[in-house]
């Protein structure tokens, strides 16, 4: 009895030494896992000789001592200026800090969805409802022919050299007896591409034209055009074989947006945000796609 | 009563002659550890069943590729990332592969140069219909001497070029692949994904790849993350013609 008694006295003792002793718990042995322990922070042996091969360029084993303990010296320097930098609130008011933590939560926040495989039936589902987005990318041939500065209205005889083109005269021909210019040289690119390089009312105008077609004259900022299609390889429905590797992408892409979107929603409900009488119209609560 | 005691000492034991196995494992040089037999052997016992239970999913039971998903073959020489020593293998189960950690291998993706958008971190400029399908002739010489020469020889100058193309920026100039950004060799006929088809090298330079791998930091025990490292390396280098290999590195 007297046994069980001083047993549980000598644990309230030290029970209470622990709580009362403002240091909190301290370890005073290194895990086997870390190299060295920095006010109770690890450097893990892993990250230390990732660190001495990429000072070193040679693998550890090869390392000197001398080359190992200044790398070591290195990363402890390296945590006790981190550990300064945390007590300074530089997480807070340094922009690089706040940039590199913005980013790295970002990640976070998606990171089982990045590293996940969908599944078949998952990818199934989602091409099922999202098949108008899944077109090959279509191709064409065209050339943009603009007028260049001369005699005459340019209209007139932009309209003379497509009837001409129309009729079957040969392009350096009419280039030549009309005064225009193959701005593209009758480039073969995809359909995203032309609509940059023509603009989205000429592009607008090609993607209707069939092969061979000459296109009426058409007037933009930068002068007259006339648009000839060589070849027009329209985008094509793509099965769900051919989509897969698009689909794969977009799926992940989709769910990580969800995910985003639910962690930043529930982050700014937690959060107490207060807002200036003059911007009083902002939303907090609201959902971002 | 000695039964008691028996019966309470026994685990004890067997925890202190674990937690000391553990400790010497993390204490070695990760290269070190396949010298030494014991703690070799404890290491595999305990990666092999880690590898079954988190890797196979993926990996397959025994480490096979899968090229529809992006998965390497894990028993071959041809290392993505790194030479295949278990240090760098243990880093990858670590941090992972475009994992979201900060720590893990990042640094470059194939990028989709049919789409209007290339690369998602800078501007690069897309490539034509006709570019495509010559940068895709010039890879596929590499394995198939009767590939259009004409076209291989366009690709090539795409392949090199300074303003479009840029892959040799990754893959080096003559396609051999950078084990530095996990950019794979394309001379030899290891495919990470597709099959080495004009159709399949086609894709992955119109749509871009992006393998990934998880960080498993935070979610494995340390040892078992060096035992999980073991075991891989064990993998390759256990068939004779990759032990020669090693043995040459």
């Amino acid at each position: 009895m007297i046994l069980y008694a001083t047993g549980a006295l000598i644990g309230l003792v030290l029970a209470g030494y622990e709580l009362l002793n403002a240091r909190g718990t301290v370890t005073r042995t290194i895990p086997p896992e870390d190299v060295a322990l920095v006010n109770q922070q690890p450097i893990l042996r892993s990250d230390f000789i990732t660190q001495l091969e990429t000072e070193t360029g040679m693998p550890a084993e090869r390392t000197s001592r001398q080359q190992q303990l200044r790398v070591l010296d290195e990363m402890v320097d390296e945590e006790i200026k981190v550990q300064r930098g945390l007590e300074l609130n530089f997480a807070e008011t340094d922009q690089d800090s706040r940039n590199a933590l913005s980013n790295i939560v970002d990640q976070e926040m998606v990171a089982n969805v990045a590293i996940s495989r969908p599944k078949e039936q998952d990818l199934l589902d989602y091409y099922n409802s999202h098949k108008s987005q899944y077109y090959s990318a279509g191709t064409m041939t065209v050339c943009d022919l603009v007028v260049m500065p001369g005699p005459g209205d340019p209209m007139r005889r932009a309209s003379t050299a497509a009837e001409a083109l129309r009729d079957g005269a040969r392009l350096p021909q009419v280039l030549q007896r009309f005064g225009l210019l193959n701005k593209n040289n009758c480039e073969e690119n995809f359909y995203f591409a032309h609509k940059i390089h023509l603009g989205d009312q000429l592009y607008g105008i090609a993607t209707g034209l069939s092969n061979g077609a000459v296109s009426e004259p058409v007037r933009v900022a930068d002068g007259v055009h006339v648009l000839q299609m060589v070849k027009n390889d329209q985008p094509e429905p793509l099965s769900f074989t051919d989509a897969r590797d698009q689909l794969t992408t977009d799926y992940i892409t989709y769910r990580e947006t969800l995910i985003r979107t639910g962690t930043m929603n529930f982050l700014r409900h937690r959060a107490k945000i207060l807002i200036a009488e003059d911007y009083r119209d902002y939303q907090v609560d609201r959902s971002r796609p | 009563m000695a039964l008691a005691a028996a019966l309470f000492a026994l685990p004890v034991a067997y925890w202190v002659h674990v937690t000391s196995d553990e400790a010497r494992l993390l204490r070695l040089l990760p290269d070190e550890i396949p010298a030494k037999k014991e703690l070799n052997a404890f290491a595999m016992a305990r990666g092999r069943s880690a590898f079954a239970r988190r890797c196979a999913r993926c990996h397959g039971s025994a480490g096979e590729p899968d090229t529809l998903h992006g998965v390497p073959d894990l028993r071959d020489h041809d290392w993505l990332y790194g030479s295949g020593r278990i240090g760098e293998i243990e880093r990858v189960i670590l941090y992972g592969i475009r994992s979201g950690n900060s720590k893990g291998w990042n640094l470059a993706s194939m990028p989709a140069f049919g789409t209007a958008h290339p690369y998602s971190r800078y501007a690069i400029p897309s490539l034509t219909p006709r570019e495509l399908a010559d940068v895709t002739e010039y890879v596929y010489s590499f394995q198939h001497p009767d590939a259009d020469s004409g076209a291989a020889v366009r690709g090539r100058q795409v392949f090199e070029g300074q303003s479009r193309g840029l892959c040799w920026d990754c893959h080096g100039g003559l396609g051999t692949g950078d084990a530095s950004i996990g950019a794979p060799n394309l001379r030899d006929s290891t495919w990470l994904f597709g099959d080495g088809s004009r159709r399949s090298i086609h894709a992955s330079i119109a749509y871009g790849r992006a393998g990934i791998c998880p960080a498993w930091i935070g979610k494995l025990s340390p040892v078992t993350i060096v035992a999980l490292a073991v075991y891989t390396n064990s993998l390759w280098h256990n068939t004779s013609d990759n032990a020669e290999r090693a043995d040459r590195k």
